[in-house]
């Protein structure tokens, strides 16, 4: 099994550069995989509100 | 209105600040696969998900800021999965447990499920007998239509939230509100009358721009209809009701002559308005759903032989639709027993 810190460190060392171009305008990540990314990186629960604009 | 109070909320912010927070337009975008990904059924849906995107809570609609708070609070307190949690919960049962089970289950329409769960917390945890009381009957109602639950159960329930302390005024409206409805829904338009009048009572108590409003003004259609009997009275402020212009636009000339039908009432003029709808109708769906409210009217008023026709007329714009070639069964079938 693979060590989720470790794995998390090296997943924000990837991302870390563009994550941060990336961010939506309101401060939150723009899309799924950076989210899950942050997630990982700072231990943290991802919440995912899905709405439409209807 | 989720993403208004987000903004303004500072219990929603509190609620945010230790967690990554993701919005998804489930019709832009990537939103349609992540979507699909946790098999999003309606709007808005909210996932609280581990480090490896499996879900340890999920929930449906905006019921507030302190409700989201609660439902994010969960998600951080207890970061085992949903399928942990359903094992766990079969083990050693806690009120925790239940309530995030029951909103589990409620996210895939399971409305009996999430019942059976939330009285399972309330009868874990009685200090949490109000939030869960008032879910039992929300989801009752939302089950109404599948015929899972009977007027009685669903009565039973609706009473003790009605009489919680903890109950808004405008709860108490919308409550009231529903209740007549599930009462006339199960043709014991009787038992809904009591409902109507506390609604109405509690609708006294509150600001003009309330929240309510609009269900306040359903009720008080509601009672012109059944309490006072006077048919003109309702049908003037069911009238009042609709945005101006309303009949120079279909989809309101429809809701409207829709309501006349569901009520007996009003039926010429209703014809009158739904044939005006058909003639305004840029879309041909749009078209044949209003020569069905047509021929339903026609055939309100006795007049087999003009719904067949009108229906017939949809059939043709959509031959396709299964619907309509049932509702020209249902017309013969009228025409035929009127013939002897």
């Amino acid at each position: 099994m693979r060590n989720p810190v470790l794995a998390g460190a090296l997943t924000a060392l990837a991302l870390g550069a563009f994550a941060a171009a990336a961010m939506a305008a309101d401060g939150n990540p723009a899309t799924y995989d950076e989210a899950l990314a942050q997630a990982r990186q700072q231990d943290k629960v991802l919440v995912i509100d899905f709405y439409t604009d209807w | 209105m989720f993403a208004r109070e987000a903004d303004s909320s500072d219990v929603i912010k509190t609620a945010l600040a230790d967690v990554i927070f993701l919005k998804v337009d489930c019709e832009k975008g990537e939103g349609p696969a992540v979507a699909q990904k946790y098999n999003v059924r309606g709007y808005p849906t909210y996932y609280a998900v581990n480090a490896d995107g499996e879900p340890v809570e999920r929930w449906i609609g905006y019921d507030g800021p302190e409700a989201f708070a609660r439902a994010v609070a969960a998600a951080r307190r207890d970061t085992h999965t949903l399928t942990q949690k359903r094992e766990a919960f079969a083990s050693a049962p806690s009120a925790d447990l239940a309530l995030s089970l029951a909103n589990d289950v409620a996210t895939g329409y399971d409305w009996a499920g999430a019942v059976k769960y939330f009285r399972q917390a309330r009868d874990l945890d009685p200090t949490r007998a109000d939030d869960c009381t008032r879910n039992i009957f929300t989801y009752m109602f939302y089950g109404a239509d599948d015929g899972g639950f009977t007027f009685d159960e669903m009565k039973l329930e609706g009473d003790r939230v009605l009489a919680s302390a903890a109950t808004t005024g405008a709860d108490r409206v919308e409550l009231s509100a529903m209740m007549l409805q599930l009462a006339r829904k199960h043709e014991r338009p009787a038992d809904g009358i009591p409902y109507l009048e506390a609604g109405l009572a509690a609708a006294a108590a509150l600001p003009e721009d309330s929240p309510a409003a609009r269900t306040i003004r359903g009720l008080k259609v509601d009672h012109a209809l059944l309490v006072e009997k006077d048919t003109a009275k309702a049908v003037g402020l069911r009238k009042a009701m609709l945005p101006e212009n309303w009949e120079q636009e279909p989809r309101r000339l429809n809701q409207f002559a829709w309501w006349c039908w569901e009520n007996g009432v009003n039926l010429e003029e209703a014809e009158a308005l739904i044939l005006r709808a058909v003639e305004l109708a840029e879309d041909a769906g749009d078209r044949a759903n209003y020569l069905d409210t047509a021929a339903e009217i026609c055939l309100k008023r006795g007049n087999c032989e003009q719904a067949i026709a009108r229906i017939k007329q949809a059939i043709e714009l959509e031959p396709e639709r299964e619907y309509f070639k049932e509702q020209l069964a249902k017309f013969e079938a009228a025409l035929a027993q009127k013939k002897g």
